[in-house]
């Protein structure tokens, strides 16, 4: 099991003709993604990697079945991808790009809602079930299969966590970036929530970061009650209040968003919060046991 | 981006808000000059971006264009909240009855705009929150969704108004949040909001932030030329790099994502280092902005060896390798320096970094590179 996408999803790129579009339709073949179709308006009938290209996203999804769209157009065009794949009934969409307008994600993400689309990002490295598939841009082999979800804020995190994982011979069963906006399609809980009926996800690491009010939300959540251990690191116990540290959604202002007051939050909720992210390898190992959990 | 009060009351004017007549001054002789063209009481307002400008004397009344010119020759002079005051607003002074409070801000947990109103108006919005919250009213609003007169009623009564005042006080707030949604502001605050004797509602003062990534769409504010930006953090955002210089620190760094590199700034400080900056690539680096990125921290007070943290995910390590060996190729490196690198063309990255001798880790944690550069630090004779 995994969650959001598994292998039978099928996957389209928006912008694949693009730089970035062309460079992952590449990396996503690669690991044997089932990406059906590309969509480029003004590009129809060209392939690229094999894969044709469409105009629109209507005709992509009239000649094939699709499970997930991985939007690559530039920021300025995010909000009009989005709404097109919503409209043809997508009901994934990973949205890559940083520095979207918050106000273009408040409107896909209310649209979204309203039409029961998930959105995922924007500002993120998108969803990877290690050996299965992924809807993303994350290099594959630093992921490997196994127990441990993670859900996380910041893209490289999830790659530094992931690779030293995998480094130790443990796996992942789904990672997914959320995105360091302030506002994003998917959130903590929601994954929390998907984790928590996930047969194969037995230990949930979540990477946070200071600024904005998610990981506040989880702990919240996590205070009534959850099955599974969940380790937790934030980002930026240093940073200097006031000065917005590169994500737009990163910025402690006053005294909330702090990161001594999230891992506060989240300890009182019964999640393992470590304030170095080395110690999170040495748990997660000692949680699972001495067993092999490289998976295939 | 953040708008000093007469940007945003420009702004608000054109979309069909109240603000009292006033004018620009950069001079004492402009100042005498504007409020000679204008009739009855002024003010002299300092603009800076800092709330605590009224504690700090940086608003006077005049009465006279001689009285206007004295109170901008002693304003100018002035240095509030640590920003030197650059130019003041001439105001004709309004009769205020009442003051309130509108803004409009983002809610990442509802995933929507929050629209907040309260008849206590001129302290901070958390200082009302606290000793007032009964004054203060809110509700969700998005830009998906039509805009109508009758929330901001509902708002309005439940905020405590009542008669005649009740619909121009929900049409100002509708009018301050079709404003924010159309200027792309995460922030648009107008405190005081005044009710005047002869019943107006008038933006007294205003705060709107723009948000960064939509200035694309709004080049008529960009024009403004950054006020307390130093230069290597003017040099980083031309080159699209985030960079944060810290006092005191001595371990310069970079890295791939924002995340990564609060971590990264975390971990030597749990190792006992102290960093001496804040730096975040961004996505899709190219060769000369990561060279731009290594230059600048090597140009941070300071800065006694360098931790570069980055992945090939939306970056390549091959084209971040090259940035990295085009500074050592050109200006060589007086200080350690420890490279931790893997994602996409890892490999001819490491490649480029290992035929120049440059120290790698490849597969170790960041505490692991962390602790290997401060090892280097501490041992000068066998570092750079």
């Amino acid at each position: 099991m995994s969650i959001l996408i598994n292998e039978q999803t099928n996957v389209i790129i928006q912008g694949i003709t693009g730089k970035q579009g062309s460079y992952h339709a590449a990396r996503m073949r690669e690991y044997d993604v089932n990406l059906v179709a590309g969509t480029a308006p003004g590009r129809g009938g060209r392939e690229v990697e094999g894969v044709p290209v469409y105009d629109t996203v209507a005709e992509a999804c009239a000649a094939h079945r699709v499970d997930a769209s991985l939007i690559l157009v530039p920021p300025p065009g995010v909000l009009n991808a989005a709404a097109e794949a919503i409209e043809a009934g997508i009901p994934l969409l990973v949205v890559i790009a940083e520095h979207v307008p918050v106000m273009d994600t408040m409107r896909m993400v209310a649209m979204a809602r309203e039409k029961g689309v998930r959105i995922v990002g924007p500002n993120t490295i998108g969803v990877i079930s290690p050996g299965r598939t992924k809807v993303g841009i994350m290099p594959g082999y630093i992921y490997s299969r196994g127990p441990v979800g993670i859900v996380s804020r910041s893209g490289t995190l999830t790659h530094e966590i992931s690779s030293n994982l995998t480094y130790r011979g443990i796996g992942q069963s789904t990672c997914v970036g959320i995105g360091g906006d302030p506002i994003v399609g998917t959130n903590f809980v929601d994954v929390l929530e998907l984790f928590r009926n996930d047969p194969e996800t037995e230990v949930v690491v979540m990477i946070g970061e200071i600024g904005g009010g998610g990981e506040e939300q989880a702990a919240e959540y996590l205070k009534k009650g959850y099955p599974k251990p969940v380790l937790a690191f934030i980002a930026g116990q240093t940073a200097p209040p006031e000065k917005r540290m590169g994500h737009a959604g990163a910025i402690v202002q006053g005294t909330s968003g702090t990161a001594a007051s999230k891992m506060k939050l989240l300890t009182e909720a019964g999640v393992k919060v470590f304030p170095m992210l080395d110690q999170i390898l040495d748990e997660v190992k000692s949680l699972l046991g001495g067993t092999n959990h490289h998976g295939s | 981006m953040n708008l000093l009060e007469y940007q945003g009351k420009e702004l608000l004017a054109a979309r069909g808000f109240a603000v009292p007549e006033s004018r620009l001054a950069r001079t004492p002789e402009e100042a005498e000059a504007a409020a000679a063209a204008m009739t009855g009481g002024l003010m002299v307002k300092a603009q800076v971006r800092s709330g605590k400008r009224g504690k700090a004397g940086g608003i006077k009344s005049a009465d006279s264009p001689a009285e206007a010119r004295a109170a901008a020759e002693r304003i100018l002079a002035m240095q509030i909240g640590g920003q030197p005051v650059e130019a003041v607003l001439i105001e004709r002074k309004i009769t205020i009855a009442r003051e309130l409070y509108a803004g409009i801000t983002i809610s990442p947990r509802d995933r929507s705009a929050v629209v907040m109103l309260s008849s206590q108006g001129g302290m901070d919005i958390e200082e009302v929150a606290e000793k007032h919250p009964q004054a203060l009213a809110t509700m969700l609003v998005d830009n998906y969704h039509p805009i109508w007169m009758h929330p901001f009623l509902d708002l309005a009564k439940r905020a405590g108004f009542s008669g005649e005042v009740l619909p121009k006080v929900a049409d100002a707030v509708q009018r301050l949040v079709k404003a924010a949604f159309e200027l792309d502001a995460t922030l648009a605050e107008i405190n005081p909001l005044a009710i005047t004797v002869d019943g107006q509602v008038v933006a007294a003062d205003a705060k709107v932030v723009i948000d960064d990534s939509a200035l694309f769409r709004h080049r008529e504010l960009t024009k403004e030329s950054a006020v307390g930006v130093g230069e290597l953090e003017q040099r980083a955002r031309e080159a699209g790099l985030a960079y944060v210089p810290l006092a005191g620190g001595t371990v310069g760094t970079i890295a791939g994502g924002a995340g990564l590199a609060l971590a990264t700034m975390d971990t030597i400080s749990a190792h006992g280092g102290r960093p001496a900056n804040f730096l975040d690539v961004g996505g899709g680096v190219s060769q000369s902005g990561m060279a731009t990125a290594l230059r600048i921290v090597l140009a941070t007070p300071g800065v006694e060896g360098v931790l570069i943290n980055v992945f090939g995910g939306i970056n390549n390590c091959a084209v971040m390798a090259r940035g990295i060996a085009e500074v050592l190729d050109t200006d060589g490196l007086a200080v350690p320096l420890v490279v931790k690198m893997r994602g996409h063309s890892q490999e001819e990255g490491w490649a480029t970094l290992e035929e120049r001798g440059v120290e790698i880790i490849k597969h170790g944690t960041t505490g692991e590179a962390v602790a290997q550069l401060l090892t280097k630090m501490r041992a000068p004779a066998e570092g750079a």
